[in-house]
């Protein structure tokens, strides 16, 4: 039933590993925190399984009625893309209006702080 | 100061609140029409929210000491004008006005707009360009078209016509300024605050005003981005329209 090519398997367990090292070095360097980085993991880790163990992915395929395992993969991948991209664009909403709520203050603060100034400027004159 | 007077008026704070992005050439003229305005028994002051501008509102505002706020980054009309109600509830006003900084409003409707908060207890006032005969400006035909499909979207929901649904000119009472202090739609609200509070089974009324065009620039709105815009605020009145009424926390 194991009918892939070591290389191809190679192939991929190479793509894992330099994935898992990319992730590795964004999280040292401070360009993605821990916290998103979880996602990538699990993304590294269904790689490497799939690399792993495709045998057993054509037993899943067939059991979901999918003919190949290929198109199984596509549309796994894209489903978890998809999630992903929508987990993104709400954590965009949520920074957007933190962001607002901000400058919103700055501002009232700053109104204060030149009207303060303003008035004492007037008191010492 | 205030004088105390015999008769039982009660001195009422209102806050024009002007949003303002990129107005150098309008803004001192429209403050100094502003503040020719005066109405017995009210106190009128104004916050000018300078959204961000890139050109020399700024200096302007500073050369002129008018009174207002420099947001350090541009939020667009909905976080500017959110920050003229967070200013109005900081500072305990009675009402807060919208008026557009680029001469497009008329001052002397002020009295109109909040004769009814004050009078007949309502909680929201709209200065309506399609309401009465005042204004001889009523934007474009395609402006009026979309304005219309809003208006008759919103009557589909809550069952409540309001013809003037974009119009920038409104009067919030105090309980409106918390509401919207704590939350108001970032891109385009017009229409969607009118939903918000119909649905809160707030009382809305629309008077007649005269609107002017533009005195100088374009609006922010270039040409209305007339699908987008549309598709936006009919997704946002939609899913208001569906949505359970939100429990109002301060009732």
């Amino acid at each position: 039933m194991n009918n892939t090519p070591l290389q191809l398997k190679l192939a991929l367990l190479a793509l894992v590993v330099i994935f898992l090292i990319t992730i590795y070095i964004a999280i040292h360097k401070k360009k993605i925190t821990v916290r998103y980085s979880v996602v990538w993991f699990a993304a590294a880790l269904a790689m490497l399984i799939a690399a792993l163990f495709t045998g057993s992915l054509e037993v899943v395929a067939k059991w979901l009625g999918i003919e190949t395992v290929s198109n199984m993969i596509f549309l796994g991948g894209f489903a978890v893309l998809f999630i992903i991209s929508f987990s993104l664009t709400v954590i965009v909403s949520s920074l957007r209006q933190r962001v607002i709520t901000l400058t919103q203050e700055v501002g009232m603060l700053k109104q204060q702080v030149e009207r303060n100034d303003h008035n004492e400027n007037k008191n010492h004159q | 100061m205030v004088k105390k007077m015999s008769k039982k008026i009660i001195e009422k704070n209102i806050l024009v609140i002007i949003p303002a992005y990129n107005e150098e050439k309008n803004i001192v003229n429209t403050i100094h029409k502003l503040q020719n305005q005066t109405i017995p028994g009210i106190h009128i002051d104004y916050i000018i929210i300078n959204d961000g501008s890139t050109d020399n509102t700024e200096m302007v505002l500073q050369d002129n000491h008018f009174n207002h706020i420099q947001l350090p980054c541009n939020l667009g009309i909905g976080g500017a004008v959110q920050t003229g109600y967070k200013y109005a509830l900081k500072y305990n006003y009675d009402i807060a006005i919208q008026f557009d900084g680029d001469g497009q409003h008329d001052p002397s409707y002020i009295k109109d707009i909040i004769t009814p908060i004050i009078e007949e207890d309502y909680d929201f006032v709209i200065g309506s360009r399609f309401v009465g005969n005042e204004s001889e400006f009523k934007s474009t035909r395609l402006r009026r078209l979309g304005s219309r499909i809003l208006s008759c979207q919103i009557k589909l929901f809550t069952g409540k016509k309001i013809k003037d649904v974009t119009s920038g000119f409104r009067a919030a009472n105090k309980q409106i300024i918390k509401t919207f202090a704590n939350d108001y739609p970032s891109d385009y609200p017009e229409p969607e605050t009118i939903m918000i509070l119909l649905k809160r089974h707030k009382k809305v009324k629309e008077v007649p005003v005269r609107m002017h065009e533009r005195e100088n620039g374009t609006s922010s709105i270039k040409a209305f981005k007339s699908f987008y815009y549309m598709l936006r605020v009919s997704i946002a009145i939609f899913i208001l329209g569906i949505g359970r009424v939100e429990g109002d926390k301060d009732e």
